[in-house]
Parts: structure tokens; C-alpha cells; sequence
């Protein structure tokens, strides 16, 4: 995990950090803290939420706190496009493998 | 442990790291990434930190969400992969409703055996008198699974081992759920006359084609008052 985000995860930190909103070191810990809260609840209820999803939505929800217009909305939006799309792609793709799998057995 | 099991177990393990790593990839950056970009700690720390408390985690908190994942999406009795990728065999060539049976006379005859089955999970009775004894239809299971010919028993089944060997040796290599969709999608009028036909064959059928008879009279050059008695295209 800590070699693949040392290779690769610095475009995600820069979307995240930067060009959601533009964060103080005081937004980021009360984003950091509602995403873990989040976290915990789904986690209690045993449901399957991704820290990306949490992480980003309280991110958005601190920005929007300060002002509403010091979020960035097209990236947000292009953020929960990806989301929508990847869950179907992701069931294609799963799909396809399996039956390549089951046929090159 | 048998060679191909160990070989599945490894591959799934590597699969899994390798998931692993584009999960560092996205996930713990994304967790990182307020405090990275805020200039809290530095990218180094901020990895290591996130890598130690991913690991140690699920000591303190327990599996909710891996069970979830593992055993609720889909039922651990209809997991087909486990036994298809542990090398059991051939058994989803053979779609076990038809028994295997591809030629007609076949077919007609086990339309005939299997009148009086139960259709699993309906509770109804197709053709009323003709009840089978159990041990007679786990036989038919094992014949449908590939496990044996049919034949192999005594008595009147003996007549289908040819016809149900040839079904198991000359069906397309395709995964039963790719089989139940294409039937469902491409259905076609053949399959609604078929001989064992009770009804739940008849799918979805969104892109019905023109029937097979139609075809193949194009293809032989037949034509209707010429030749009496149809005959199936194979």
C-alpha cells in the first residue's frame, strides 16, 4: 500500500488537496476527523464505503462551510461522474474476466 | 492439497496484493491527501503512518465490512466459481434442465422421464402420474453434472448413452451464466418448441431473430409443398 502511493498517489494527494478547495491545516483536520466519523459509522453498520468517498464528501462539505462558492464545483462533480460510472465499468470488466478465466482454464 | 488448488490460492493471494498496491495507490492517498497538501507532515511520514494504521486496523475494529463483502453480495451456495476453477470438470457445458440431451430422440424420451419431476423451487407437478422415485433423479442429476454416462445404469435407460455422450463432448466451452443470458437474449422459436418444454424456456427473447426454420429453408433451397416432413437443422 505505502509502495503504491509513493509511486504513484501524488496526482491524487494534488486533486485532493488542491484543487477541491484550497485547505488550511485547521479545514483539513476537521475534514480528516468528519471522514473518519463517517468512516466509523459505516463501518459499525458493516457497510462497504470507500475512504475516497468519505474523505472527499467532507473535504466538499469543508469548503462549502466556509463559503459555497469556494468549491470548486466542476471538479466535484467530474469526481462523482467517475464514481457512477466506475461501480457498471467495474461490474463489465469483473464479468469479462471471469468468463476469460473460465474459458482458458 | 491438491497442485491446481495451491495454484488457485496463489494466484488469488497475488491478485490480491496486487490489489493492494493500486489500492495504496488511490485509497491512502486520498486519505493522506489533506494532510500532505496542507503542509502538516511531509509526504514520507504521511505515507508510513497511513501504510502502519491500515495494517493494524482491522486488529481493533474486526471484519464487519470483509464478511460483508465476502459472504452477503452473493450466496456462498450459488458460488459456482469455487468448484468451476477447482477443476471439477467440464459440468457447465451441459445445461442441466435439458439433461444433456441434444438429439431429438433423446430429447422426446427424457421429455418422457422427466414428466413427473418437480421443478425445483415452483412446487408444481408437470403431468400428474408419472412420479419417479428419488434415487431415479439424483441418477439424472449426476448424468446433467458430466459425473457419469447415462447408460451406465440398468434398465430403460441404457437406450440414451449415445446421444448424451455426444451432447457432452460437443457443446461450446461456455460458462452456464453466458449460456442462460444468450438463450435468454437470442432467443428464438425453436426453443419454444422443444420437446421438454413446460413453459420457463421461453426467455426475454429481446433480440428475437427470424426462426430457424426460415433459414435453413433458404439455405437448402427448400420450399413448401416439396418435401412433407421437417427435419431439425443441427
Amino acid at each position: 500500500m505505502a509502495l503504491g502511493t509513493l509511486m504513484g498517489g501524488w496526482r491524487i494527494v494534488r486533486t485532493m488537496g488542491l484543487r477541491i478547495t484550497k485547505l488550511t491545516p485547521m479545514q483539513g483536520f476537521c475534514a480528516e476527523t468528519g471522514g473518519a466519523a463517517t468512516l466509523f459509522m459505516a463501518t459499525y453498520l458493516g457497510v462497504p464505503v470507500s475512504t475516497t468517498h468519505t474523505i472527499t464528501g467532507a473535504i466538499v462539505g469543508v469548503g462549502a462551510a466556509r463559503r459555497v462558492s469556494a468549491v470548486r464545483w466542476n471538479v466535484a462533480s467530474s469526481i462523482v461522474y467517475a464514481w457512477v460510472i466506475t461501480i457498471p465499468a467495474s461490474a463489465i470488466v469483473a464479468a469479462l474476466t471471469y468468463w476469460a478465466v473460465v474459458l482458458l482454464r | 492439497m491438491p497442485r491446481s488448488v495451491f495454484r488457485f490460492w496463489s494466484i488469488l493471494i497475488a491478485v490480491a496484493l496486487l490489489f493492494d498496491f493500486l489500492n495504496g495507490l488511490h485509497d491512502a492517498a486520498n486519505s493522506i491527501a489533506t494532510i500532505v497538501s496542507t503542509r502538516v507532515l511531509r509526504p514520507q511520514y504521511a505515507v508510513l503512518w497511513a501504510a502502519f494504521f491500515n495494517f493494524i486496523a482491522f486488529l481493533v475494529f474486526g471484519l464487519h465490512v470483509a464478511n460483508t463483502i465476502g459472504t452477503g453480495i452473493i450466496e456462498p451456495e450459488r458460488r459456482r466459481c469455487h468448484r468451476d476453477l477447482c477443476g471439477a470438470g467440464r459440468r457447465h457445458r451441459l445445461e442441466p434442465d435439458h439433461l444433456g440431451a441434444r438429439d431429438s430422440l433423446v430429447q422426446f424420451a427424457r421429455a418422457d422421464r422427466r414428466a413427473g419431476r418437480r421443478r425445483h423451487g415452483e412446487g408444481r407437478d408437470f403431468g400428474g402420474g408419472l412420479e419417479r422415485p428419488v434415487e431415479d433423479a439424483a441418477g439424472d442429476r449426476a448424468v446433467a453434472a458430466g459425473r457419469i454416462p447415462a447408460g451406465a445404469g440398468a434398465g430403460r435407460d441404457r437406450v440414451l448413452a449415445v446421444g448424451a455422450l455426444d451432447a457432452v463432448c460437443g457443446r461450446p466451452r461456455l460458462p452456464h451464466p453466458a449460456i442462460r443470458l444468450g438463450l435468454a437474449l437470442f432467443a428464438r422459436p425453436w426453443r419454444q418448441r422443444r420437446a421438454e418444454d413446460h413453459g420457463h424456456h421461453r426467455g426475454a427473447a429481446l433480440f428475437a431473430g427470424p426462426s430457424r426454420r426460415r433459414i435453413s429453408r433458404s439455405r437448402s433451397g427448400w420450399c413448401w409443398p416439396a418435401r412433407p416432413r421437417w427435419r431439425w437443422a443441427r
